[in-house]
């Protein structure tokens, strides 16, 4: 599988490629006021790295944490909301507010059966979170993606 | 066609707000230390001096009298000391250790500061410092307490 996702480094200008399956080697990674609660937004890249295959039907989803107790509304780790965006531009307020934490999003096609296409395609990430949650770690999140691989020429 | 499926890593760091403060207005300091206590100076509000005790006894004075001065005298010293104790816990509050993050002799540092605080941002402040003790007594506790449901001894019981 030749779909990767990247983080543009600005300090040493190159991407780095985030890592998969919980090895958290270089997860995408964001940082929060826990006290006052604290919403980051971050560009990220979908690349294909392989230019003998095209991708349809592209699905990505955030998958937020699932460390929450079930009807416990004081629990401030159950409102972390985590959002996707695939397009160039840093979205606008009004366009996060209009999707729902955990959503997923339909992306164009990654070339087509006459040629493959390795450039990076954006996609924007909003995590929030809520006021009053205590200091942590949180690795319970993930971004998944769901594709269909196909042969450039056939 | 075949179909394919992949997850990525998200790591959300949740820290307290002044070390976000700190990170945000004093990163190129940060990234310029090497290692170094920092005490940032505030406004003095109480000046933190004990009395000067003077025993002013008169001949006359008998000795009830003179133990009743002196009664008044080291009960206004325990007074100081306690208020000095309360200022310098109060200024210790606004000592900080620095360390440069990026340095490779720091990394056990850094990685303490991580695994504590979600971040490493190079600063630890004395409040820190106290909360990583707190830590520490809760984590000896919490083994010692699995030590003995595990049918270990209690401790100092042979």
């Amino acid at each position: 599988m030749a779909l990767n996702l990247y983080e543009y480094d600005e300090d040493n200008n190159q991407y780095l490629q985030i890592s998969e399956d919980g090895l958290h080697t270089n997860p995408i990674k964001t940082s929060h006021n826990g006290t006052n609660g604290e919403t980051v937004e971050k560009k990220v890249y979908l690349k294909n790295e392989d230019a003998n295959f095209y991708y349809t039907d592209i699905i990505v989803t955030s998958i937020p944490a699932r460390k929450v107790k079930v009807g416990d509304i004081n629990y401030p780790e159950a409102f972390i909301s985590y959002k996707i965006i695939n397009q160039d531009s840093q979205p606008t307020e009004n366009q996060w507010l209009s999707i729902r934490s955990g959503n997923e999003v339909e992306m164009e096609d990654i070339g087509d059966a006459s040629a493959g296409d390795t450039s990076y395609k954006p996609i924007w990430i909003q995590v929030g979170i809520p006021t009053g949650t205590r200091v942590q770690t949180i690795r319970d999140v993930s971004i998944s993606l769901q594709a269909k691989s196909n042969p450039v020429g056939v | 066609m075949t179909d394919i499926s992949k997850t990525f890593d998200v790591q959300i760091n949740v820290v307290f707000p002044f070390l976000t403060k700190i990170l945000k207005e004093k990163d190129s300091d940060r990234i310029k230390a090497s290692g170094s206590f920092n005490y940032e100076s505030v406004p003095q509000v109480e000046t933190a001096q004990g009395r000067k005790v003077s025993l002013n006894f008169q001949k006359a004075d008998s000795n009830a009298v003179r133990m009743e001065k002196m009664k008044s005298d080291l009960q206004g010293m325990i007074d100081d000391f306690n208020r000095i104790e309360k200022v310098l816990e109060q200024r210790s509050q606004h000592i900080e250790f620095k360390y440069d993050p990026e340095a490779s002799q720091n990394e056990s540092l850094t990685d303490a500061e991580e695994t504590l605080f979600g971040t490493a941002s190079g600063n630890i402040s004395f409040e820190m410092y106290k909360k990583v003790l707190e830590y520490e007594e809760r984590i000896d506790r919490y083994i010692s307490h699995q030590s003995i449901e595990n049918g270990g001894p209690f401790s100092g019981v042979a």
